[in-house]
């Protein structure tokens, strides 16, 4: 069943409307204007998923593809935007479970070490710059680099939990885990990173 | 007292506000004594803003380019479809 458009304001702004309107008229070159309108933004949601550029484009390639699908069901109550980037979020777990899976290393050496007495073994200085270095465009891409570095369980967790910001009940049911795994997952995947970013907003950083 | 291992292993409830009140209360405590752990904390609430702010920047066009040869694949993939 087709769904109605909703009046402007509602979730679509009016340049979005006419766009839903041309796309289920089926019209090629409103295709041709999703595609350039969201695909990068897409692609940038998907690259955080996979190790390379092929897999990122084939998730928002089947992103699109299931998008122009679902057209006449979308009842235009959210921005198309946020309804694709739901889409290719989707599209990139899917994409995940059918890469064959690798041994995946470990990241205990990255996890804080504790004495039998229960205290941390040599615990480094708090960080002291970090949120001024979090302004600065190549240190966004540094934090990039080192969660791309982080095994995907890990890093897809990760993911969904702390950018996507999915509660943990929802990411166990997309990924077909118990929360308690999500949980053991999320934690070892922050101290990892935190470990990973020590160089950058540690106290010997030279940035 | 909780030790420095049970606090750091109760974090990731602590932050998401998931603790008793009798468990958040043991963390408040050790982290008043315990300097390091705090850091540690600090820091771990650092890590987590440092993920979502690394995502916010390459949303923002015009930092994202769709590739031409990329736009031309799926509308080609719809017609075939």
């Amino acid at each position: 069943m087709v769904q109605d458009i909703p009046p402007h304001g509602v979730g679509l702004d009016a340049a979005e409307t006419s766009l839903l309107i041309a796309l289920r008229q089926g019209g090629e070159a409103a295709f041709e204007t999703l595609v350039r309108t969201y695909g990068g933004r897409m692609l940038s949601v998907a690259k955080r998923f996979f190790a390379n550029t092929d897999d990122a484009q084939d998730a928002v390639q089947d992103a699109f593809l299931s998008a122009f699908k679902a057209l006449p069901t979308f009842d235009g109550r959210s921005q198309l935007g946020t309804w694709l980037h739901r889409i290719v979020v989707n599209a990139s777990l899917m994409k995940l479970r059918t890469l064959r899976r690798h041994p995946e290393q470990s990241i205990d050496h990255l996890l804080p070490q504790f004495l039998e007495d229960g205290h941390r073994v040599s615990p480094s200085p708090g960080w002291k710059n970090s949120l001024s270095e979090m302004e600065k465009v190549e240190t966004r891409e540094t934090i990039r680099n080192q969660i791309a570095k982080l095994p995907e369980s890990y890093r897809t967790v990760l993911l969904l939990r702390d950018i996507e910001e999915y509660d943990t009940e929802t990411v166990a049911r997309m990924l077909d885990l118990t929360e308690s795994a999500v949980k053991v997952r999320l934690h070892r995947a922050r101290q990892a990173l935190r470990t990973l970013l020590d160089p950058l907003f540690g106290e010997d950083s030279s940035c | 007292m909780l030790t420095c291992k049970q606090l750091i292993e109760a974090l990731v409830d602590y932050v998401d506000g998931r603790l008793s009140l009798s468990r958040r209360f043991a963390v408040m405590v050790h982290l008043f004594c315990c300097g390091h752990c705090r850091s540690y904390l600090q820091d771990y609430q650092t890590t987590i803003k440092a993920t979502r702010e690394s995502a916010l920047q390459v949303d923002e066009p015009p930092a994202v380019e769709v590739p031409e040869d990329f736009v031309q694949a799926v509308l080609k993939a719809r017609k075939d479809a």
